[in-house]
């Protein structure tokens, strides 16, 4: 069964390079509004990517790109 | 009109600049990063291509390092404030724009901050960057300077200066405004913590858009806060670039057209509009300097020394009567002192100012020959 994961991202311009960097490698990824809950910082976006969680983060973290948390796929 | 004033901004733009800022207004009408629907993160596409299209382009990290600003002086003004503190010293070249003048002689007058003008040697690097070396204190924290006049076209050292500012542990920032599309200029060669560039004049773009390009090596304060769309619960602005100095919304259909103007460089290439505006300037210096009655300021344009941009006056005329002559025989250049009352006080050219030609990437040799044949037909009426 193929995986899904959503990544939490700071800011739109690391959500944009990090979707690149995703598509770059294969994968299909969007960007949507991230939630805002009580424990987030506010406003954000995150990452839907075809892939587990820890390979999306471990990609977009060697890339400088700050992965906030997982959110809801 | 043949226009020659393109130090102040670049006249016409590519015919895909105003397409683009007109597309951008059709489809991408949205605010990018502030709302999940469809149009907000299609418009914020087209914006994380421009950053990433210059991020190319001038050697930064990546896109997030590209910072839209409003104008070359608005990026000037968060690089020089943004990276200095109260009892610093700053060091700054002869010729600079008000630019970088202004915002130091204010920090100076407020008693933040001291600063020393490095005198510029056209044509001798090492001298010049021994001035810049001189001028240098304990308390010294930064040097600003440009990498073109804007006046004159004297082009300065600014690798062998950022070479100089690495080595005693300076923050350095390149005013990049005449340079940027016309010369190389790469944020890592420089070792610059900031380049500043404005989007209107050698990339093409549409006024009202600037670039601040940073190394993000060392923290910056902001000058300016406001919504950014990210991390908006908290009160403070966000550390993160670009979105730490870029508070409140940004000009897109300005980044829009920016882009298809960083475009047309790119397929240009830097180097041939070069070459083509040092031919243009060239040309019409060489016509000049055989004219009598006529006072240029430097030597010819030429690679490295000086840039295609360069300054004249009509003897017994003033400089804006020059112009005014000018502009009746539909070429425009622009007379004065050009915002840059350092440069011509080092030229001793402040009580008359100067008439200055900047050609661009549509001026043409016929344009450059109109120019001689009016300034010929002037000098000529003045004897």
């Amino acid at each position: 069964m193929l995986e899904h994961s959503n990544l939490k991202i700071k800011t739109i311009t690391q959500a944009e390079r990090g979707r690149e960097l995703l598509r770059a490698r294969g994968y299909k990824a969007y960007i949507r509004r991230s939630a805002v809950t009580p424990d987030t910082q506010g406003c954000g976006y995150s990452i839907d990517v075809n892939c587990a969680y820890e390979t999306a983060a471990d990609l977009l973290g060697s890339a400088g790109i700050q992965v906030l948390g997982r959110g809801e796929p | 009109m043949i226009y020659f004033d393109n130090a102040a901004t670049t006249y016409p733009k590519p015919r895909s600049v105003p397409c683009a800022v007109y597309a951008s207004f059709r489809r991408y009408g949205a605010n990018p990063g502030r709302a999940g629907h469809d149009l907000s993160l299609a418009t914020a596409e087209q914006v994380y291509f421009c950053r990433k299209a210059l991020a190319e382009m001038f050697g930064a990290p990546d896109a997030d390092h590209v910072v839209f600003t409003l104008n070359c002086t608005y990026a000037l003004n968060m690089a020089i404030k943004g990276l200095i503190s109260p009892g610093d010293h700053v060091v700054t070249s002869e010729l600079e724009h008000n630019a970088v003048m202004r915002p130091l002689e204010e920090l100076r007058r407020r008693g933040k901050i001291t600063y020393t003008k490095a005198r510029v040697h056209i044509g001798n690097p090492a001298a010049t960057v021994a001035e810049f070396e001189r001028a240098i204190r304990p308390e010294t924290r930064l040097i600003v300077c440009t990498h073109v006049s804007n006046v004159f076209g004297v082009v300065l050292p600014v690798e062998q200066i950022g070479a100089l500012a690495a080595r005693r542990g300076l923050c350095f920032v390149v005013d990049c405004a005449q340079s940027a599309g016309v010369l190389p200029v790469d944020l890592k060669r420089l070792r610059a913590d900031c380049l500043c560039m404005p989007g209107h004049k050698g990339l093409y773009g549409p006024m009202g858009t600037g670039v601040l390009i940073c190394s993000g090596a060392r923290p910056m304060r902001t000058i300016i806060e406001g919504g950014t769309g990210s991390l908006s619960k908290s009160l403070d602005q966000p550390d993160l670039l670009p979105d730490r100095f870029e508070g409140g919304t940004i000009n897109v259909p300005g980044i829009a057209g920016l882009r298809a103007g960083a475009a047309f460089v790119r397929a240009t290439g830097v180097e041939e509009i070069h070459r083509h505006e040092e031919a243009v300037a060239g040309e019409i210096y060489a016509g000049l300097s055989e004219m009598k009655g006529i006072k240029l300021y430097t030597p010819a344009p030429r690679a490295g020394i000086i840039a295609p941009v360069f300054s004249f006056n009509v003897d017994g005329l003033g400089s804006e009567q020059t112009a005014a002559l000018l502009n009746q025989a539909g070429i425009a250049v622009r007379a004065g002192l050009h915002c840059a009352p350092c440069a011509h006080r080092a030229f001793h050219t402040l009580e008359t100012g100067t008439v200055r030609v900047s050609p661009g990437a549509f001026n043409t040799q016929r344009d450059a020959s109109r120019l001689i044949k009016s300034v010929f037909q002037i000098a000529k009426s003045r004897k």
